[in-house]
């Protein structure tokens, strides 16, 4: 005799009630091809909301993290005040509020030749222009089933396409601006941005967002740089302090291709900010993040790297600053597949606590399959050090300017590598900012 | 009529390790006038690094009987950069290492502190330079270490030139040199001592504490007291030290137990 075990039945949380809901009511009305969007909230329904028994968010529990999931923004309006902390840089600017392109506040001139820049509704529009869209994520298993991809895969409105022809370098640089209207909403882009051959680009990412305001901001970016470009990339994430952020992005990087990228997270209730990359003979990447957590709000960096082909070389150097009762979470892998003999990667993250409550979860991993490379992790949680600290207030610096001192100097390794002037002095000042309304 | 008060007043002073309640000064008595330059000789373990951790205020100490003032002011209520700002100043047995803080940010960062904290206007950047390049060129510092963060990779000597630029700087009224001599070669030695005399002055003291007598032949102290066993012993002239040289401790470890 044999008995039956119906499989367990998992009960859906409220945000995942809220998700499909929201599938099921403005689906069928998203631009472009509804299959694929389908075929995408079919992936992510499959899982659900990770939880701490899904290895990859093992840390960062969405099913208890997230309590409800705000309707998704239905159009564009007016943003609500956000100061730009890049303001001071000539840029091209693309401005999106609650997820949709806003072509009024936007400026996408002056990019140069060789560079061209269209919205992704535009495209679903025409059909025409949208190849590298969903490219990179179709490609790779690890991302495509990963749920914030797919959930973006289904509810995306908007996004831009950047392509730059071979050799191409784009005059100024492009800052992608993500606001929000004010209003608590759910918003869904997705970017690709793809450089030619040899081609050249600069680009700021900001995220801003008003404090108390429940919104879900979900970015999914597509960046992939032909054999020998050259890309910087800086993303400034400054939610509101009960904002949700999630950030992909996808990377490949073909033969002898470099990108020097860097994040910089200082707000939202919840952040998760995750870094797909693979990895080309002879390329160079180095990914760096400084995130500032505080009240009660996690901070998720997820990093999975794999050298792909020989002799390419990886950095990656995370950093966080977390007080009260905040949590820093810190996950990277580096895949050394089997052709990639001469593989160099090197991953660092390094926590301080600033409070007794405060919490760092690291969890470095090397997967090597190759036989000739040179890969190192390392993690460490410190506090302020009493020693520095003392020598400092014995030269006469009050306490609070050497908790300020010490804080940005940890941080600093992180910031002073930003190669533009301008955008390091904006990112060092909100840092700075950051810091003194932890003393007030 | 008021008592005049002298420049560093230290009564009945006792302290202990916070952490397990060891008690290391047991009441240290030690009047230091202005203009005057006292040495604080003494065998391992007697206190001497104690004596120089309370007065500049460094947390892990607990004072339980006795005051210490400055020009009449209890310091002992004050934090650390309260007693700078007063005057206090503390060179360093081992300078620490201070990645990602340039040692000029650092230096202008404490300067201005003191300042503000005195009322004082802030210095303008390049009186700041001009003050900073006169007194490094002194003490043969060069631009590299100006430039580089506080005390990073630089070698023991480097490390105390540092410190005695950083007194040169902030123009303190007591200055407390804790053991500044250990691991100097002599023309270390030398370039240190220098820089200290040159700021020998009637408005500030010194007090300067080490366990050989060879560091007060470049520095030469009108007092020498030998502390042991958290109390001052003996004190006498600048023979005293020499005295010490060929005697060694003994004698005090004995007196005080």
């Amino acid at each position: 005799m044999t008995t039956v075990v119906p499989a367990p039945q998992r009960r859906k949380t409220r945000a995942e009630a809220d998700l499909e809901a929201a599938f099921g009511a403005i689906g069928g009305s998203l631009p472009g091809d509804f299959i694929a969007r389908a075929a995408a909230f079919a992936r992510f329904e499959e899982v659900g909301l990770p939880h701490r028994r899904v290895e990859p968010y093992h840390f960062t529990d969405l099913r208890s993290l997230l309590a409800a999931a705000p309707a998704p923004a239905e159009r564009l309006a007016a943003p609500a005040e956000a100061a730009n902390v890049f303001a001071g840089i000539d840029a091209a600017r693309a401005v999106f509020v609650d997820g949709f392109f806003a072509a009024d506040l936007s400026d996408l001139s002056g990019l140069g030749d060789g560079v061209s820049v269209t919205t992704v509704a535009a495209g679903l529009a025409t059909g025409e222009g949208l190849a590298a869209l969903g490219a990179r994520v179709a490609a790779d298993a690890a991302v495509s089933a990963d749920p914030l991809v797919a959930l973006a895969g289904a509810f995306f409105t908007d996004g831009l396409v950047l392509t730059l022809a071979p050799g191409a370098a784009m005059a100024r640089p492009l800052e992608i601006r993500h606001l929000s209207s004010g209003k608590a909403a759910s918003a869904f882009v997705r970017h690709a941005v793809t450089l030619g051959a040899g081609a050249a680009a600069d680009v700021l990412e900001s995220h801003d967002s008003p404090n108390g305001l429940d919104v879900h901001a979900h970015t999914l970016v597509e960046l992939t740089l032909g054999a020998g470009a050259k890309a910087t990339w800086l993303d400034h994430q400054a939610e509101g302090d009960a904002a949700a952020r999630f950030s992909t992005l996808a990377l490949d990087l073909a033969d002898e291709a470099a990108l020097d990228h860097s994040v910089v997270t200082l707000g939202a209730k919840l952040a998760r900010t995750q870094v797909f990359a693979r990895l080309g003979a002879k390329a160079d990447l180095t990914t760096r993040g400084a995130t500032l957590v505080k009240g009660r709000a996690h901070a998720d960096a997820t990093l999975v790297v794999t050298h792909a082909a020989p002799n390419a070389v990886s950095r990656e150097l995370y950093k966080s600053a977390i007080d009260d009762e905040a949590v820093s979470v810190f996950q990277g892998r580096i895949t050394v597949e089997k052709a990639a003999q001469g593989t160099d990667g090197r991953m660092q993250a390094h926590s301080v606590l600033l409070s007794d409550r405060a919490e760092a979860k690291a969890k470095p991993e090397l997967e090597i399959f190759a036989d000739d490379v040179a890969c190192a992790h390392g993690a460490t949680v410190s506090e302020i050090d009493d020693t520095l600290k003392f020598y400092l207030m014995s030269r006469g610096i009050p306490a609070a300017e050497t908790e300020k001192l010490l804080i940005r100097a940890f941080l600093g390794e992180v910031t002073d590598a930003i190669s533009s002037e301008a955008a390091r002095e904006a990112v060092e000042a909100e840092i700075d900012a950051w810091i003194d309304r932890r003393e007030g | 009529m008021k008592r005049r008060c002298e420049m560093l007043e230290i009564n009945n002073l006792h302290a202990e390790i916070e952490a397990d309640g060891r008690e290391i000064l047991r009441g240290l008595n030690l009047t230091v006038k202005a203009g005057e330059v006292h040495a604080i000789m003494g065998p391992n373990g007697a206190g001497k690094s104690t004596l120089s951790h309370v007065l500049a205020g460094k947390p892990g100490y607990r004072v339980t009987d006795g005051s210490a003032t400055l020009d009449g002011v209890d310091i002992l209520a004050m934090d650390a950069a309260a007693r700078a700002a007063a005057g206090v100043f503390l060179a360093f047995q081992y300078p620490v290492e201070i990645p990602g803080v340039g040692n000029m940010t650092f230096l202008k960062a404490a300067l201005n502190a003191q300042r503000k904290a005195r009322g004082q206007e802030e210095m303008s950047t390049p009186d700041f330079m001009r003050l900073v390049r006169t007194e490094a060129g002194k003490l043969k510092i060069t631009q590299d270490m100006l430039k580089r963060p506080v005390n990073v990779g630089f070698s023991g000597g480097e490390k105390k030139r540092n410190e005695i630029l950083q007194m040169a700087i902030l123009q303190p009224k007591l200055c407390i040199l804790d053991e500044t001599d250990s691991g100097l070669d002599i023309d270390a030695l030398k370039v240190v001592s220098e820089g200290v005399n040159a700021q020998r002055s009637p408005d500030r003291a010194f007090v300067v504490i080490t366990h050989y007598q060879r560091l007060l032949d470049h520095i030469r102290p009108d007092v020498v007291h030998v502390l042991s066993k958290g109390r001052i012993v003996k004190t006498g002239g600048p023979e005293l030290a020499l005295e010490l040289e060929a005697n060694g401790y003994a004698e005090f470890a004995e007196a005080a137990a």
